[in-house]
């Protein structure tokens, strides 16, 4: 079927529960009400004009203020064609929830934990979301949110990385072994577990009462603020040195490759 | 039934002196009293392939129940892949999966490319197509020989890296890399071809073949090679389907899904691909179609060179690359499997996300599947024969 | 065994010991990601490292004097290395191998990645590259063994125990968070 018959098959079937079509680069993604997820998943394994019965992947997307989508990627060997199914799980940020396709797709089993552990959406009816299947079992925060910060880099900007032309060209106060010590207390083992949850905003009520080292008190967004002060000053810094020393490193090695 | 419960049931002696045949008398009213053991294997064992870990229950030789525990080699890839700009990704998703280095690279730049609407040039093309070939060879000869080695078999393993060390000093000499290559560029290809690469390819490939086949007269001709893995571990299509198995996996099942022939990519509508398929699903099948794949490789890889046309080997590209706004899932069948980048960009240098579709998540899902009800000692065979990368299921 | 940890061999006997130790390594393969298939292919026959006297069939910790940790060390995996570390006897020697395990490597920013496996056990040679080519790993095997040709036992095991004994399972919070026995 061409993505256009996929998603007038979806009008027909869900009518007002199909919340949005979609076809981009030939591939139909069909968003439909969290409540007909199941259905939908069904329909497209059984339907015989659909007949999707290899179960791809699925994937979880930060959509920032609304919250979660789920997207579930299905195919049909025989038909050659793909669909993809997407939800927008209810409750925002807060509490993202969906039904599992778990009785439909056997391999969804893993695919939601692992989406459960990247974003924290809950999948209902799912037959056992826990223990985390990637990150370690103690880990706390939902690491692929947009709102979950590295630290390593909060405390030490990528030394490719580049400036953006607004920031006021001036030589900051930091030091580099300030933003040095920053940096290793996130490898000294008591500052590990700290670290990585200062970064989220869930865990931080949680982390501020068990936190250890000397900032226990502290809130831990002020520290991710200072962190990024921390890290900009460093950029600034470097930019300022750069530009002194005459070199313009306008040469991007990749535009040069293409004229080549 | 252990020793232990037989002595216990036997009213706590066992008769039967050294050098005598062992008689146990089993006295007991109803049924035995029995006990499911919990064996934990892994993450750092032999048998597990990589640092699997599975917790398996058993009755006495038979696997009750089996659940393997990922996440060791979990390196955030995803995560990382946000704050890396589309020239850095590509270094980062070849190493994820590190026996298809190439084929994930090329993943990872069709998507980009599609999304830009850049116009690879033909040469590119038909030397990634061929690369890709030889990605899938290298792979494969891993396999034969590790399968070799865990069932008990030491010899592929140093035949096999003789051919491995051949292809990876073939690879070298173009991409300047043995096992991650990062030759592809969004556009195009890093370097072209260096003097001799064609002629050296020319004669490597009769000595794959000449190779594969005595790999295929010494294991699949071994008596004791049949009886460990014919009839173990079959797996049926419909549940392969089912939990999204692909490759070799797959194939052994009768299903011929390879995206190379069902949505091809780079130049494989203009190559005859042989997808081989086999019937039963069981490790012997699987293992087979490890080897027919090898083969295959061999012929797509003559063709490329007999394709191969002149001409630049990469696109003008604008200086930074920015995939516009939106969302696209590329696959590819990568040598384990079938591979997918889906990427949604929201205009910026950086994917706003990039899911990576990695076969051996899939297929490591399925295990417990074909370890529930079989013997302890079939389950390196099991495993062995399911083909995964431990980078490729964690990510 | 108590008479070399506390006093200073005689050195024709401590060539000899050192001699017959520096060329039978029993090696533990900690592959653990891409560079494991790299240590493979160094014991592999064209780069062959038995040659050097390093045996790959040590058949677990337990049997081993070297442990080659190979690929990228995740904070699910430290446990489980450091309680193989602590399986091994004395004396015993860590090679890490990439820059995944010397550092962290292209995963330096990532927030499940173990920053250098030498957080975790002690290590006695780095092999940096990414992967390292097999002839490296050669180097820094014949680097390890210049190392033990010249070292005095009286010295590494004071040295093993200032650096307070390794035990299992002892939940001391300065060292790595999970230290704890999985």
């Amino acid at each position: 079927m061409t993505p256009e018959e996929i998603t007038d098959l979806f009008l027909d079937r869900f009518g007002d529960r199909l919340v949005d079509r979609e076809i981009a680069y030939g591939q139909a993604t069909v968003t439909v009400a969290p409540d007909v997820l199941v259905t939908a998943a069904r329909v497209c394994k059984e339907d015989p004009r659909l007949d999707c019965r290899l179960f791809d992947f699925m994937t979880g997307v930060d959509l920032g203020d609304e919250g979660f989508a789920v997207i579930t990627h299905l195919y049909s060997p025989e038909q050659r064609h793909q669909v993809h199914l997407r939800a927008v799980a209810p409750g925002g940020r807060e509490d993202p929830r969906l039904p599992s396709i778990t009785s439909v797709y056997r391999g969804a089993n893993w695919q939601e934990r692992e989406i459960w552990d990247m974003f924290g959406i809950v999948f209902e009816g799912h037959p056992g979301l826990a223990p985390r299947i990637l990150t370690v079992e103690n880990f706390e925060g939902w690491p692929l949110r947009k709102d979950f910060a590295l630290t390593t880099r909060l405390a030490k900007p990528w030394p490719g990385e580049k400036e953006e032309s607004s920031a006021p060209k001036r030589r900051g106060k930091g030091t580099a072994t300030e933003a040095k010590g920053a940096g290793s207390s996130e490898a000294e083992g008591a500052g590990s577990s700290e670290a990585k949850g200062a970064g989220s905003s869930e865990a931080s009520g949680a982390l501020a009462s068990s936190g250890s080292g000397a900032e226990a008190g502290e809130d831990p967004s002020d520290r991710v603020a200072r962190a990024k002060a921390k890290a900009a000053e460093m950029r600034r810094r470097k930019r300022a040195e750069r530009e002194g020393a005459g070199e313009g490193e306008q040469q991007d090695d990749h535009g040069e490759e293409g004229s080549r | 039934m252990t020793q232990a419960a037989a002595a216990d049931a036997a009213g706590g002696v066992l008769p039967g002196a050294p050098g005598e045949s062992l008689q146990v008398e089993v006295r007991s009213d109803g049924d035995l009293q029995t006990q499911d053991m919990n064996l934990n294997i892994g993450p750092q064992h032999p048998a597990t392939h990589g640092v699997l870990r599975v917790v398996i229950d058993v009755d006495g030789e038979r696997i009750v129940r089996a659940q393997p525990v990922i996440g060791y080699m979990h390196r955030a890839f995803e995560k990382l892949a946000e704050h890396r700009d589309y020239r850095q990704i590509i270094a980062l998703v070849n190493r994820h999966d590190w026996l298809s280095a190439f084929c994930n690279e090329v993943g990872v730049a069709l998507a980009v490319e599609r999304m830009m609407e850049l116009e690879v040039p033909e040469r590119a093309q038909w030397i990634r197509t061929m690369m890709c070939e030889w990605n899938r060879i290298m792979n494969h000869l891993m396999f034969v020989s590790s399968f070799g080695l865990e069932l008990g078999a030491i010899t592929p393993m140093f035949y096999a890296f003789r051919e491995r060390e051949d292809i990876q000093n073939l690879m070298e000499s173009a991409t300047g890399g043995r096992l991650h290559f990062t030759y592809t560029r969004g556009g195009g290809l890093k370097d072209d071809l260096p003097l001799g690469f064609l002629k050296a390819s020319e004669e490597l490939v009769p000595l794959v073949r000449r190779r594969n086949q005595e790999y295929r007269d010494l294991l699949l001709g071994n008596e004791i090679f049949h009886a460990r893995t014919k009839g173990v571990g079959a797996l049926e299509p419909e549940v392969a389907l089912d939990y999204g198995v692909t490759g070799p996996a797959l194939h052994a099942t009768g299903v011929a899904e390879d995206s190379r022939v069902t949505e091809p990519y780079l130049k494989y509508d203009e190559v005859d691909v042989t997808v081989p398929v086999a019937e039963n699903g069981d490790s012997y099948d699987r293992f087979q179609v490890l080897l027919d794949r090898i083969d295959a490789s061999c012929d797509i890889i003559e063709q490329c060179l007999g394709n191969l046309p002149a001409g630049p080997f990469a696109a003008k590209t604008p200086k930074q690359v920015k995939a516009p706004e939106g969302a696209i899932y590329v696959r590819t069948e990568n040598p384990l499997g079938q591979g997918g980048y889906y990427l949604i960009s929201d205009g910026g240098k950086q994917p706003y996300r990039l899911r990576m579709r990695t076969p051996s998540f899939n297929n490591v899902q399925m295990i417990p599947h074909l370890l529930e009800g079989s013997m302890l000692p079939d389950m390196i065979a099991i495993m062995g024969s399911v083909y995964f990368v431990v980078g490729d299921v964690d990510r | 065994m108590g008479l070399i940890e506390s006093h200073e061999v005689p050195q024709p006997l401590k060539f000899v010991l050192n001699w017959g130790r520096k060329y039978s390594l029993w090696v533990m393969n900690f592959g653990l990601a891409c560079c494991a298939i790299e240590f493979i292919a160094t014991s592999a026959a064209r780069h062959d490292f038995i040659r050097l006297g390093v045996i790959p069939f040590a058949h677990g910790p337990r049997q081993a004097d070297l442990m080659v940790v190979a690929g990228t060390l995740t904070d699910k995996m430290a446990p489980a290395i450091k309680r193989l570390y602590d399986q091994m006897p004395e004396p015993k020697y860590v090679i890490s191998f990439g820059s995944c395990s010397n550092c962290g490597g292209p995963y330096w920013d990532s927030y499940s990645v173990t920053k250098g496996v030498d957080q975790v056990v002690p290590v006695d040679v780095y092999v940096p590259g990414c992967p390292p080519r097999p002839e490296a790993l050669l180097e820094g095997i014949v680097t390890l063994q210049q190392q033990i040709e010249h070292e005095s036992l009286k010295e590494r095991y004071a040295a093993r125990d200032a650096r307070r004994p390794v035990v299992a399972g002892d939940g001391d919070p300065t060292r790595h968070p999970l230290d704890d026995p999985m």
